[in-house]
């Protein structure tokens, strides 16, 4: 996850020489107007852009693409988490019983602090987070449709038990 | 791989519980004590089993491709391993841009009371949860979180052999109406039960 923000932000000190040399060329007016109010124009003009920081607009469609990766680890430990939930007591004893009833209840439930609660909501706001990084793309970029590779960084990759057939 | 993956589920439930109790949350544990007489079971009996362990090293064959497609997801599926030693298969729908457009998972366990036990766990809760039958099926019906399209169904289709379907969609038209993620869920299942072989 922070391998991926990072990628994302991928910032770099930018020379002082040229921003001493004209104060108005940086990643803020990089971007024009055309990402005002938006999160990459946020993070370009405010503290990113005066503490010297920029974008890498070539490794976002990959951070996007490392994403929903991680997004997709997430929502695949969901159905480990919801079969967690019902594996039967191993034997009719109190202590039995009640082990299954404390790990089906942390496992899944109706409120927030459950791993299947958690998982879902994780997985989500990888997926929002995501979809703002193409909208943004595109308008920054001025396309209609974005060409997002179909695999993550090399590096980054979840533990994965899946195959493709 | 599968060590590092169990490591990773139980670290995660750690984590969960840890913050749990942190958070003040009233978890300790209360004395069950088995009932002398257990009540009827609440789920219904099958009228006609089906052999889920026939497929449970097939969980990919649970849908035909011309049905995959035509609940609109992409091929291949993809097979992972499940809980306690079984077999999962995911299909998905992405768009060109990467984006997760649905997802089905569809797990089976040969040996799990999974109704029995999802009834009865506390749901009260719920967002919504149903006891009901899929193609003729008793089925368990649940959504955990009311803000997403996602529904998860337990088939029983034999006594201790179930199949559970997790259907999530994120096409803009659900999400005004999560609730309608179950009613797409639901002919998903059927169409998964019914493509397991029946006991001879």
């Amino acid at each position: 996850m922070w391998q991926t923000l990072h990628a994302y932000v991928h910032a770099w000190a930018k020379g002082n020489a040229m921003r001493d040399e004209d104060p108005t060329s940086g990643a803020a007016s990089d971007t024009g107007n055309v990402l005002d109010g938006t999160a990459l124009g946020a993070l370009l003009s405010g503290n990113g852009a005066a503490a010297g920081f920029s974008i890498d607009y070539e490794r976002v469609p990959q951070s996007i693409a490392d994403l929903e990766h991680a997004a997709d680890y997430l929502q695949d430990q969901v159905a480990v988490a919801q079969g967690l939930a019902n594996i039967p007591a191993p034997g009719v004893d109190g202590v039995s019983l009640n082990a299954v009833a404390q790990i089906g209840k942390w496992a899944s439930d109706s409120g927030a602090n459950n791993l299947e609660a958690n998982l879902r909501a994780g997985a989500q706001q990888l997926r929002d987070l995501a979809q703002k990084l193409r909208e943004d793309l595109k308008t920054y970029l001025q396309v209609e449709e974005l060409n997002i590779p179909t695999t993550p960084s090399p590096g980054l990759p979840l533990p994965s038990s899946g195959q493709s057939l | 791989m599968k060590t590092r993956y169990l490591a990773s589920v139980v670290a995660a439930i750690s984590m969960t519980m840890v913050a749990g109790c942190g958070g003040g949350n009233d978890a300790s544990p209360q004395a069950v004590r088995p009932s002398a007489t257990p009540a009827a079971s609440p789920i219904p009996p099958v009228k006609n089993p089906r052999d889920v362990a026939a497929m449970a090293r097939r969980p990919c064959e649970l849908l035909t491709a011309q049905q995959a497609t035509g609940f609109g997801f992409d091929l291949p599926p993809k097979e992972l391993d499940g809980l306690l030693g079984t077999l999962r298969c995911k299909w998905t729908r992405t768009t060109r841009e990467q984006e997760l457009v649905r997802t089905l998972d569809v797990t089976m366990f040969t040996n799990n009371p999974t109704l029995e036990v999802a009834y009865s766990r506390e749901h009260r809760g719920l967002p919504f949860f149903e006891l009901t039958e899929v193609a003729g099926y008793p089925a368990i019906v649940t959504r955990t979180n009311a803000d997403i399209a996602a529904c998860d169904i337990d088939i029983k289709a034999a006594e201790r052999q179930s199949v559970t379907v997790l259907y999530q969609s994120d096409e803009p038209a659900l999400k005004n109406n999560p609730q309608q993620s179950c009613e797409v869920g639901k002919k998903i299942a059927a169409a998964v039960v019914l493509n397991l072989p029946l006991k001879s």
